[in-house]
């Protein structure tokens, strides 16, 4: 990854700002297809086995989740195949409109 | 998350993979074989009904020590072993569930007795954690490190 080792304080910085790219991507084109506003705030990153993180993020927001929007995407960087997946857990209130303003609601 | 098992066979190995704030609770019997791991979540289930058996600690310690019970195993011979806890994200405000769940299940093992023998919690990795039926034998890996035996 742009010849940094990921597991040096360089690689988790660098990690953490193609992250906040990333995320703001997503987040812009969500904003675009649906014409929410969304603010984001101060991106954190972490580097660990799947499971303990997407566990560890449920748990810290567990009064919300029972629906989440996962985007699996698979880009082409500098000719290497890569795959990333975003997921976006919103909050109840929230999954009712975003269906809707997506096409899918009732 | 929030799943318990129990077993007193020799051939089975409970296993949580990838905690991270979630606090693997394994109960393990001084006298026969009865082993039980619960996968808790959660502090506080708020008077909750309805969710798994294990998710809140208020309700998974009691739970898993039941679950125990139908293996033969009495509560005066269990001792505790906690894996996980942990906090993933190092400047999270409002994640120190990894803190509060460990605190919230030390409570109910004291209100039950149960002492805790081993631990494996806190910092800011994930990790395996697996109850050998066989020998009572209880493991925990950090991803990228090798197997340590607790008890």
């Amino acid at each position: 990854m742009l010849g940094v080792e990921a597991d040096t304080d360089t690689g988790r910085s660098a990690l953490g700002e193609i992250g906040n790219i990333m995320v703001s991507s997503y987040v812009g084109a969500l904003a675009t297809m649906t014409g929410f506003e969304l603010d984001l705030r101060p991106p954190e990153s972490t580097r660990d086995m799947l499971g303990a993180v997407v566990a560890s993020v449920l748990a810290a927001h567990s009064d919300a989740h029972e629906l989440a929007l996962v985007l699996d995407s698979e880009l082409e960087v500098a000719g290497e195949a890569c795959t990333l997946s975003f997921m976006l857990l919103p909050t109840p209130a929230g999954v009712a409109e975003l269906l809707q303003r997506i096409g899918l609601g009732d | 998350m929030g799943e318990l098992v129990a077993s007193a066979s020799a051939g089975d190995v409970l296993l949580c993979v990838g905690l991270g704030s979630c606090i693997g609770l394994a109960l393990v019997s001084r006298h026969g074989r009865a082993c039980g791991l619960a996968h808790i979540v959660l502090p506080d289930s708020g008077g909750r009904e309805g969710d798994r058996p294990a998710k809140f600690a208020d309700r998974a310690v009691s739970a898993l020590i039941g679950a125990l019970g139908h293996h033969g195993a009495r509560t005066e011979s269990l001792e505790a072993i906690l894996v996980g806890g942990a906090q993933m994200f190092s400047m999270s405000t409002g994640m120190e569930i990894g803190a509060r769940n460990e605190a919230a299940v030390r409570a109910e093992l004291h209100r039950a007795g149960i002492p805790v023998t081993a631990t494996a919690t806190a910092g800011g990795v994930g990790r395996t954690v697996r109850v050998h039926v066989a020998t009572g034998n209880v493991t925990v890996r950090e991803a990228g490190s090798n197997e340590v035996t607790l008890r």
